[in-house]
């Protein structure tokens, strides 16, 4: 793998970081099931997009992208607990809405962004190398990200989000409104996966309304994979091992494309991906691996 | 003080299962009363706790705290006043989080929940000084995941947090009736103590006509979604549980009942 390829793959498995601490706050703290991640990736790249090309600062751009997705986590929350909808359901319901919302935003499918300011500009003067740039700064925003959420899920309100998440009954009974917590872990872990969509935008130079397929996924595996390889019990290992598997998801995927050997090509990532989940969803809790794919399980 | 009127409750109403759970309770509860439920199955006991704490829809009637009118209030907000414990170990605590996040989180019961952190020095000493009275050793354990510990544990653990921040009534559901005799014994001891000691105004409800006897200083029954009777004093005094159970026939009109 070139110099280059590894830090594209680290910059991307960055980003997408961000993605795993917003995946992480709704499937592993909520137990809420959240597919509108698929929506507000994109909805953050498309924002910012659009706010760049009408010559808004672009940290402004970055906030309101941020603001967009904090907007779809409540639609989805609102759906989910003021009216009873299934939380599966009603994520998919704010998703399928947002590639139309999106679309709108852009007013067409694909901005290009390769000649207009981002958030890197302010930092060009500083004379370093493009590709490590984007890495650092990827960096130094997943960093900080996943720094504010161990701080607030250790805070008495995280606590209760995560009581939430465990028992929702215990909760109410010990005075927490489980519904408020909802509205407010769903709204940060999408302004978390909209503020990834808009460094991706930034730094891939364009914004596609494509882009969000596949980012629940992706940041699940990311999530899976991080606590495969680093089991930790401490709340602040727990949430730094999803920035940890999203990197090395992102190598183990640049490394298998970039292999002439196993003959995959870009268009394979997302059935890769799958199989990649999948498998780290049946294996952890099989006491015989091999016997739990190939033997049906009784009852 | 709390006063409880004309509390009714209807399950499915206006369809064929319609089910009258209560049917117009009045109840007053003087401040530091330890008070007993019984009744069979479907008599309306848990519904009643659940009616307390708000987390069921009332179809008439009318809950006061102190003079204050809580009819209207949600779960959450009724926590403030009220503290539970239910009957299933593994229900009442977050098997996921560890016994001193269990802990601070009962201990902010009825306080505004903000970004300071949840847990700190002094908290972790006063969570483990009130559990090392326990003698349980469950002072020791209080990084380990709730999961980790027996039911009887866990049980014991939910009425420690039951009883941590200031409230105006603790409410039992059956909360030994899942537990080994032994264990039962230890943990009603413990509930005895800590009302005691804290002057808990209480209402549990129990299976057991024994421990509804014995605890507390009055026992009502429930029938039918109705109180069938309520003694204290005197009158409870020199009973027995073959009284309670002939009271409670003639109540019901004579027929045998199975429950002991």
């Amino acid at each position: 793998m070139s110099q280059v390829a590894f830090l594209g793959a680290l910059e991307l498995g960055l980003i997408y970081g961000l993605v795993a601490l917003g995946v992480f706050l709704s499937f592993r703290v909520l137990s809420f099931p959240d597919l509108t991640v698929d929506g507000s990736f994109p909805l953050g790249a498309a924002v910012v997009a659009s706010a760049i090309v009408a010559g808004v600062d672009p940290y402004l751009g970055t906030l309101m992208a941020m603001a967009a997705g904090a907007l779809a986590g409540l639609v989805t929350a609102v759906l989910n607990v003021r009216f009873g909808i299934l939380h599966l359901l009603a994520s998919i319901l704010t998703m399928i809405a947002l590639f139309s919302v999106n679309l709108r935003i852009m007013g067409r499918p694909n901005i290009a962004l390769l000649t207009e300011e981002s958030v890197l500009t302010p930092l060009a003067p500083l004379g370093i190398w493009a590709p490590l740039l984007k890495v650092l700064v990827a960096g130094v925003v997943a960093l900080v990200a996943a720094l504010l959420l161990i701080r607030f899920l250790a805070s008495d309100y995280g606590l209760a989000m995560r009581a939430t998440g465990a028992n929702p009954r215990v909760a109410q009974a010990q005075g927490v409104r489980t519904g408020a917590a909802i509205l407010v872990g769903m709204a940060v872990s999408n302004a978390l996966v909209a503020l990834a969509g808009a460094l991706f935008a930034q730094m891939a130079g364009f914004a596609d309304i494509s882009l969000g397929t596949g980012t629940i996924v992706v940041g699940l595996a990311a999530v899976i994979v991080g606590e495969t390889i680093l089991p930790a019990r401490r709340l602040g290992l727990v949430v730094l091992a999803c920035l940890l598997g999203s990197i090395l998801y992102r190598l183990a995927v640049a490394l298998a494309l970039n292999s002439d050997l196993l003959g995959l090509t870009a268009s394979d990532l997302n059935l890769v991906t799958a199989l990649l989940v999948g498998l780290a969803l049946i294996l952890p809790s099989a006491r015989n691996p091999l016997k739990a794919l190939l033997v049906r399980r009784a009852g | 003080m709390i006063r409880i009127s004309g509390l009714s409750v209807v399950f499915a109403p206006g369809t064929v299962l319609e089910t009258r759970a209560l049917c117009g309770v009045d109840l007053a509860l003087p401040a530091g009363q330890f008070v007993t439920v019984i009744g069979s199955n479907g008599a309306g006991k848990s519904t009643l706790l659940n009616a307390l704490t708000g987390n069921i829809r009332l179809a008439a009637g009318r809950i006061e705290v102190d003079g204050r009118d809580v009819t209207g209030w949600s779960a959450p907000a009724r926590a403030a006043l009220m503290a539970r414990v239910f009957q299933d170990p593994l229900a009442g605590s977050c098997e996921e989080l560890s016994v001193e996040e269990n802990l601070a989180l009962a201990a902010a019961r009825g306080r505004r929940r903000g970004l300071g952190a949840a847990l700190s020095r002094e908290l972790r000493e006063r969570f483990r000084a009130r559990l090392a009275t326990l003698g349980l050793g469950l002072e020791r354990r209080l990084g380990d995941r709730m999961g980790l510990l027996s039911g009887g544990q866990r049980q014991v653990v939910s009425l420690v947090m039951a009883t941590l921040a200031p409230m105006k009534i603790l409410l039992l559901d059956e909360h030994t009736a899942a537990l080994d005799p032994k264990t039962a014994d230890f943990v009603l001891d413990l509930t005895r103590d800590i009302v005691a000691e804290q002057r808990l105004t209480t209402l549990m409800v129990t299976h057991s006509m024994r421990q509804a006897l014995d605890c507390g200083e009055r026992t009502i029954m429930l029938h039918d979604g109705r109180i069938c009777f309520d003694l204290a004093g005197p009158e409870r005094a020199g009973l027995e549980v073959a009284d309670l159970i002939a009271l409670f026939a003639k109540v019901r009109g004579e027929t045998p009942i199975d429950a002991v």
